[in-house]
């Protein structure tokens, strides 16, 4: 009885003297996100107390700066696993493979934050008049660095943004969980880990480089966002991220065209400026080149081939635009990498794989985005 | 200020039970617990302690005008102060929660514009409401003596374990220990198991199966299929079985820590129940024992004639919804169960009881249906419920699949802890805890008090259902 009382207390007592003891922690390296460190009233305490702020923002603090916080993070999250707990699965990109099904459920983020602030507009060089002002309707929505360009004038935004405003950017972000986030949707990280999972599953694993290896080896450089987006609790849209893209010997087949797969020239530019990959808080630019088939854009086919590929073996991903950042994988590993768009390319799956001797087929997507009607799973899932 | 949060573990608790346990006057300790309780209730809404001190105060001169009027013998007096508290009561009770309520269907009925200002509802107000009530009519029954000392009636009536989500203790119940209890190793030790095991139950257990029926059947409305509408009720169920007995569970728990050990239970595994009947004879015990004594048995309850009975049964069970809340859906809900006790009077029998299967399923569904309906609080609600769950849509011309991709993903990642829940909807593993040795049953508490408090620090989503109420 006694030493019951006696653990119940010791727990309470360390987490309560260990408030009034250090410095609080700052960021939590775990979730990758800024801790609340103080209480901020603006109108004063008396009035914090009556309108309940003041208990809210200490809840918060105590909250973020609890004894071990990392560790009870990392706790939680492996006893949910291991007990089948899954309480993100509607935040959670997913991808499928006939009876396969891996979850993100470790790595997704949870609400978007505004990457920018007022400290980066002073060191970016931009013309002002491109950029929504401080107090305007537009400043501090945007999340992507090419819509604060393009917030003045979306129609007409051809501008070219410099690219050591990604650097200093990089600098300045303090994204919360911003691990696996990113445009396009989710990070080189999180798409490397996806690849992998997916390659153990099949029996491929042989064939899984170091993801320094697809660095090395490839990629193209391009800051395209690919939409701004404004909408609160939008999923994977707090940064950039920079993918691989091979600088292989390949061929694109986009409709009835084919032309090689050529972007030294973009390779060429990265190489005159610092190499991201070293930054330890790594920079996220949009993945560039992404050859996804678009009904209105395509006869239907899209598909990159790569004579030197490690695998002789043919594999067709569905989803929507962020498999452009995991095809890049692909190409390195895969004799031919089909993409579609699920969103604008209703195609017959089993007659398209059929037709081109598919060996593998990979469908990515989120569940929150209503992926049934892309899956057709209520007709068997064809 | 709920029990699972930072502020109430690790700030309000230690120095409560710190300051408490330095006074060794039973007295100021009485004093300790209605600062305590009054801080904690003023935590989230400052204001409303002025509300909470007013309706006391009612109660509490009432009843010593009425203990008065009883020892005069002058019982019309005595009645008319009783109507008196009443009225006050649930005037209260009645402009903070359903003043709106009778508006908008005023406005809807008779085809008018009143308006009314929204206010915010008070926490906990049904509880205390009928803390106070109950008292009062004791008083008047000459049941309980009446509390002379003003600040002690209201630390009987704020105190914060059960201030905001009961059970509710009545007078009677811990008279004897407002002025006189003991505090012991093993009572205090009692109670933090007992607080363990709800602390633990509510974070663990009840926030993932919200969180689960809150992707599946709010939030993921667009994506329902009619088997993931189902499982959503399935873990509403859970969720709010969970849920409220935790909270109960702490307050008892807590009240135990404070030397109290007449706190009702209100808990009795009611999803192993027989009939609906029974299922409420286990589930809120002290709500449904309010609504028997202060209602239905003054009403007459069965010994009435047929007609009456009917009409008392009615009254009970609406009643009863509304006290949940100030919506249809509420009212609907405590009529369905009115109805289907009033039919279970012609078939649960003990020959029903004596069978194993059929009595359990029967009862189940129909608790399912219940939680469907007592959560539908948007209208339209319980329609498009009743029709994606049993005509896959067609009733309400939206159709939906049998199963979808959506609805297939959250079933398949959570069946394992559907199961753990259901499990823990039974006697079965506190029996097996109870035949552990007592230092492993230590090692389980404090393990699952580490785990709980993780799953604090992790979670954001964290409401009582029944703070609401």
């Amino acid at each position: 009885m006694k030493l019951r009382i006696f653990s119940f207390f010791v727990i309470i007592s360390i987490i309560f003297s260990s408030y009034f003891i250090g410095e609080f922690n700052k960021k939590s390296t775990v979730e990758n996100r800024t801790l609340k460190t103080t209480i901020e009233l603006e109108e004063g305490i008396k009035k914090g107390i009556l309108d309940a702020s003041f208990q809210d923002q200490l809840e918060e603090v105590m909250s973020d700066q609890i004894f071990g916080r990392n560790f009870q993070v990392t706790l939680e999250s492996k006893i949910s696993k291991a007990f089948g707990i899954n309480t993100k699965f509607y935040e959670d990109y997913f991808m499928i493979n006939d009876k396969i099904v891996l979850s993100l459920s470790d790595y997704v983020s949870r609400d978007d934050t505004k990457i920018l602030n007022d400290e980066f507009f002073d060191k970016i060089s931009v013309a002002t008049d491109q950029l929504a002002t401080v107090g305007s309707d537009l400043y501090g929505v945007y999340i992507y660095l090419e819509s604060y360009y393009c917030a003045r004038d979306r129609e007409n935004c051809n501008v070219d943004i410099p690219l050591d405003n990604y650097f200093i950017l990089n600098d300045l972000i303090d994204d919360e969980y911003a691990f696996n986030a990113g445009d396009h949707h989710i990070t080189i990280d999180t798409q490397y880990n996806l690849f992998t999972q997916y390659m153990n599953k099949i029996g491929l694993s042989e064939y899984v480089m170091p993801l320094d290896y697809y660095y090395d080896t490839s990629f193209e450089f391009n800051t395209n966002g690919s939409r701004e987006v404004s909408a609160k609790n939008a999923f994977g849209v707090k940064a950039y991220e920079y993918a691989p893209q091979p600088l292989v010997d390949a061929k694109i087949t986009q409709g009835k065209t084919t032309e090689p797969f050529n972007n030294t020239e973009l390779a060429d530019k990265l190489k005159e400026n610092p190499d991201p990959k070293k930054n330890s808080n790594r920079i996220y630019i949009t993945p560039g080149y992404c050859g996804v088939a678009k009904q209105e854009t395509t006869t239907g086919k899209y598909f990159v081939e790569n004579p030197g590929a490690l695998v002789d073996e043919k594999i067709l991903l569905l989803g929507d635009s962020q498999i452009c950042a995991a095809s890049a994988f692909y190409y390195q590993t895969f004799k031919e990498v089909h993409t579609f768009d699920k969103r604008y390319q209703f195609i017959d799956v089993v007659s398209y794989v059929e037709e081109n001797d598919i060996d593998h087929v990979v469908m990515y997507g989120r569940v929150g985005d209503g992926i049934d009607k892309w899956f057709d799973f209520e007709n068997g899932g064809k | 200020m709920v029990f699972s949060s930072n502020v109430f573990l690790f700030l309000f608790f230690p120095l409560t039970i710190i300051a408490y346990y330095l006074i060794p006057n039973i007295k100021y300790k009485n004093y300790i617990l209605l600062i305590a309780s009054l801080i904690f209730y003023a935590w989230g809404e400052p204001v409303y302690i002025i509300l909470l001190i007013f309706a006391s105060l009612s109660g509490y001169l009432h009843s010593i005008f009425i203990a008065k009027a009883n020892a005069r013998g002058n019982k019309k007096q005595a009645k008319f102060l009783l109507i008196s508290a009443v009225s006050i009561g649930l005037l209260l009770l009645g402009y903070f929660k359903y003043s709106g309520f009778l508006i908008n269907n005023i406005n809807l009925i008779f085809d008018v514009n009143l308006q009314i200002k929204e206010l915010p509802l008070p926490i906990g107000i049904s509880f205390f409401t009928f803390q106070i009530l109950s008292y009062v009519v004791d008083v008047y029954r000459q049941e309980v003596k009446i509390e002379n000392n003003f600040l002690t009636f209201v630390m009987y009536v704020a105190m914060f374990p059960q201030l905001i989500a009961g059970p509710i203790v009545r007078y009677s119940e811990i008279e004897s220990e407002v002025h006189k209890r003991t505090h012991t190793i093993e009572k205090f030790a009692n109670g933090v198991e007992r607080f363990i095991f709800g602390f633990s139950k509510k974070l663990i257990l009840a926030n993932t199966a919200g969180y689960v029926y809150t992707q599946l059947l709010l939030d993921g409305r667009d994506q329902i299929s009619v088997i993931g509408a189902w499982f959503a009720i399935i873990m509403y169920t859970l969720q709010i079985y969970f849920d409220f007995s935790s909270y109960s569970d702490m307050a008892i728990g807590l009240s135990q820590m404070f030397g109290f050990s007449t706190f009702p239970e209100n808990f009795n595994y009611p999803y192993l129940s027989k009939s609906i009947g029974e299922f409420w004879r286990r589930w809120h015990m002290t709500l449904g024992r309010f609504f028997k004594d202060y209602v239905y048995i003054p009403l007459g309850g069965s010994r009435v004639s047929y007609l009456k009975w009917v009409r008392n049964l009615f009254i009970v069970w609406g009643l009863t919804g509304l006290w949940h809340g100030a919506e249809w859906n509420f009212i609907i809900w405590g009529l369905y169960f009115g109805v289907i006790i009033f039919f279970e009077k012609y078939f649960v029998n003990e020959k029903w009881n004596s069978r194993k299967v059929i009595p359990h399923v029967y009862s189940l569904f129909l608790i399912l249906i219940g939680w469907m309906i007592f959560d539908a609080t948007v209208k339209g609600d319980i329609l498009f419920r009743v029709s994606v769950m049993f005509t896959a849509g067609h009733l309400t011309g939206n159709v939906v699949p049998l199963i979808n991709l959506y609805s297939y993903s959250y079933i398949i990642q959570n069946i394992f802890f559907v199961i753990i829940g259901i499990v823990f909807c039974t006697k079965m593993p506190l029996n097996l805890y109870r035949k552990l040795n007592i230092n492993v049953q230590n090692i389980i508490l404090i393990l699952l008090f580490i785990i709980a408090i993780a799953f604090m620090t992790s979670s954001t989503f964290n409401p009582f259902i029944y703070f609401r109420f």
